[in-house]
């Protein structure tokens, strides 16, 4: 079997749904076509937000969803589909719903694809990091799979030869074997790929540990191999 | 009302993997992305030109590539054809160089036969310019053997012509056409050579003169285009066309022929009785103020060392020829052609060089400050237009041929152009303009120059003034350059790129030896 780029959190997932919800006030087409220009994937946008507004009609019984509860469930499930600029924005919005109670938890959780149980604990890991999650292993656990073949789909035309921590967390600078250096920015959803230009030397961390800070509780490490144009991004245990 | 021409691209037209959007919020979801008049210049500019490939004129050709890595190829006949598939955006020459052109306020002819598009570019890059379908129409210049300077500027009226007592006191009826942002002279071989000479002055110096009374031909934005158009660029036509004309233009671009797999368009086209300058989308036309915008911003564009080095060296490469002369200042290209030689003949005389690594012996004259400025101008225009914020090697390589196209002539006496697999790149100059830039991009690389540069460190060590210098370290100085000219002098063979590095190595040793005198000399 051939591995491709992707993210452990959407292994197994089988999104149903294939047109935009309807929301009156919205146009969530338009929001479609935005997550897939800001290179997320707009399926499964559909799938979580369709559920997400699903669970908010069975739980409000309001005649529709209120303007900040579309917001907040749209800017999860966007967030939720691989766009990593948008995780600051959903979390403070998230903070908000979990705290005044407005927007119904099972939407909330829905909009994120976890389990109801999960959702505090989600809030609080990703409050320390950009990797942190509820349902914790013991072990190394593979967070994502980035770059693959250009031949079939993916980025690179060789394999990676190094990956080092960037200047942030959740930041990592690639080295290909033909000396291309890539960018990657990655958090629990969604990655994001940027080639370096040849004569800009990337930023690096300089810590004794090699890591940025506030990574200690959530350590993470970029695994190259010499048989695989992938590169994986492990989360180790805690330290 | 929507319509098939109206379609411009919406998402922006040029992103790179994994492009980031910092600060994104849940309202930016549900937004509409940037429309065209919010959007920069740049990328106006890259929608106008998917607007004319796309929907404008029928231009499927890809023939100015770039590649982020290499691409991939695939040999193709018997006669070492290939085609390669480009791994980054890359553009039709015919349309992109003439937007360019647009852009920064140069001149472009473009040649190839009859009904290729020539004038229909033209007209379109007149009305994305800000001039309406109709008055573009009526301000192309049909050239014609009987066009007269009158014809061409306006004429004085007859009025004045009788009345008045001096020059100063008849006024002219100028032509329309002259004010206007983009200038068209179509088939410009066909205007007599008198007309040619009034057309230069306005091409060359942007004013026009009749009658002692003068006009400036600048539009309100101070950016003006000129388009030629021409069957053939190899002096054909009804009358030559004079070399200063010919020098001025900036690039010269080919129409393409039409590709049969569009047939369709066509069908549709011919069906609808539309032409393509009717249905510009009032988003894709230049105000005045972006176009000054545009022009100041293509200019601002850095040329980074390691690319004027570059160029520095190809363009080096030209001027010398061995036998031209005696002295050595004279010993150019320029001597023998100015004095009536064969340059091919003189370059077959020197046995002393290799010609296969002698890239100025593949050329029968040298590129002016002129063309280099050109050139310099549209490598600028062309980074701009990537959305690259200085200029590349790539983009030098992509304009250079068609800026020096019918600038750097092919010496035909070269062994090169006379048997081989490169026997054709002595028709098709595109092709050897490319070549022979990659050819001095491998040389420089070979030399090491990307490394040691000791007559550019020279130069820079002068360029830092000679205030404070001591006539000790003048002494050194002017030591350290004959040292130079010592280290040229001992090669045996002599290339161009010795030739401007020696004369200015001369040149900074006479203003050491000036400076030398006067500190000698001055009352202590």
């Amino acid at each position: 079997m051939i591995r491709r780029p992707g993210q452990a959190v959407d292994e197994g997932l089988l999104p149903q749904t294939t047109v935009a919800p309807v929301v009156p006030g919205f146009d969530v087409d338009q929001s479609v076509r935005n997550v897939e220009s800001w290179g997320g994937d707009s399926t499964l946008y559909r799938h979580f937000l369709s559920q997400a507004l699903a669970a908010d009609d069975i739980a409000g019984g309001t005649d529709g969803p209120l303007p900040h509860t579309v917001l907040t469930l749209a800017a999860l499930a966007a967030w939720r589909s691989g766009i990593l600029d948008l995780r600051q924005d959903a979390l403070t919005r998230l903070g908000e719903a979990l705290g005044s109670g407005s927007v119904p938890r099972q939407a909330l959780v829905s909009a994120v694809g976890l389990q109801p149980s999960e959702l505090d604990d989600f809030a609080s890991a990703q409050a320390e990091s950009p990797f942190g999650w509820p349902a914790r292993g013991d072990g190394d656990v593979v967070i994502a799979r980035v770059g693959g073949f250009r031949g079939l789909g993916g980025a690179w035309t060789a394999p990676p030869m190094t990956g080092e921590h960037g200047d942030r967390e959740g930041r990592f600078v690639i080295t290909l074997t033909d000396g291309e250096r890539w960018q990657l920015d990655a958090d629990i959803f969604g990655t994001t790929l940027s080639r370096l230009p040849p004569d800009e030397a990337p930023t690096t961390a300089t810590d004794p540990a090699g890591r940025p800070e506030a990574s200690g509780a959530w350590p993470t490490r970029l695994a190259v191999f010499d048989t695989s144009y992938l590169a994986w991004l492990v989360l180790e245990k805690a330290r | 009302m929507p319509n098939r021409w109206n379609k411009i691209s919406e998402s922006p037209t040029r992103t790179g993997t994994g492009a980031s959007h910092p600060g994104l919020t849940a309202e930016d979801l549900f937004r509409q992305p940037d429309r065209v008049d919010q959007v920069a210049l740049d990328e106006k500019l890259r929608r106008i030109y998917f607007w004319l490939v796309n929907r404008a004129v029928i231009s499927p050709f890809y023939d100015i590539e770039f590649s982020l890595d290499a691409p991939v190829s695939f040999a193709l006949g018997d006669a070492g054809a290939e085609l390669h598939l480009p791994t980054d955006q890359s553009y039709s020459s015919n349309v992109l160089l003439p937007l360019l052109t647009t852009a920064v306020g140069g001149k472009c002819l473009l040649v190839g036969g009859p009904g290729r598009g020539k004038t229909t570019l033209a007209v379109l890059m007149a009305v994305i310019a800000g001039t309406e379908p109709a008055e573009v129409r009526r301000s192309v210049q049909q050239g014609q053997p009987q066009l007269t300077v009158g014809d061409l500027v306006g004429m004085p009226l007859p009025r004045d012509l009788v009345n008045a007592a001096s020059l100063p006191e008849i006024t002219i009826a100028w032509r329309g056409w002259l004010t206007k942002p983009v200038k068209i002279i179509d088939e410009y071989n066909r205007i007599p050579t008198k007309t040619q000479s009034a057309l230069l002055t306005m091409v060359a110096e942007g004013y026009v003169e009749s009658y002692d009374q003068m006009l400036r031909t600048a539009p309100e934005s101070g950016v003006e285009s000129w388009f030629f158009t021409a069957n053939d660029d190899s002096g054909g036509g009804t009358f030559p066309v004079i070399q200063a004309l010919k020098d001025r233009v900036d690039v010269t671009v080919a129409a393409q022929g039409f590709n049969s797999r569009f047939f369709d368009e066509l069908i549709t086209r011919v069906e609808a009785g539309e032409k393509p300058e009717d249905h510009v989308p009032a988003e894709l036309v230049f105000t005045p103020t972006e176009q000054a915008a545009l022009a100041a911003a293509i200019r601002a564009v850095p040329v980074p060392r390691d690319v004027r080095r570059q160029l520095e060296f190809f363009a080096s490469q030209f001027e010398f020829v061995q036998h031209g002369g005696r002295r050595f200042e004279y010993r150019t290209k320029d001597t023998v052609m100015t004095s009536g030689g064969q340059v091919g003949e003189v370059i077959d005389s020197n046995t002393g060089a290799d010609l296969q690594v002698d890239l100025g012996a593949q050329t029968v004259n040298s590129i002016s400050a002129r063309a280099l400025q050109s050139l310099i101008t549209y490598a600028k225009a062309m980074a701009y237009f990537r959305g690259v914020d200085v200029v590349g090697l790539d983009d030098v390589a992509a304009v250079l041929p068609f800026s020096l196209r019918g600038k750097l002539l092919p010496n035909e006496l070269h062994p090169r152009f006379e048997t081989g697999a490169d026997r054709e790149l002595a028709t098709d100059s595109i092709s050897w303009l490319g070549d022979l830039f990659e050819q001095s991009r491998r040389q420089f690389l070979s030399l090491g120059l990307a490394k040691s540069d000791p007559v550019g460190d020279l130069l820079a060590e002068f360029a830092a003034g000679l205030d404070g210098v001591s006539q000790v370290e003048s002494s050194r100085r002017l030591t350290a350059i004959e040292s130079q000219i010592q280290t040229i002098s001992k090669q045996k063979k002599l290339y161009g790129r010795h030739f401007d590095d020696l004369v200015a190595l001369k040149y900074l040793h006479q203003r050491y030896t000036n400076y030398l005198q006067w500190l000698e000399g001055r009352p202590r």
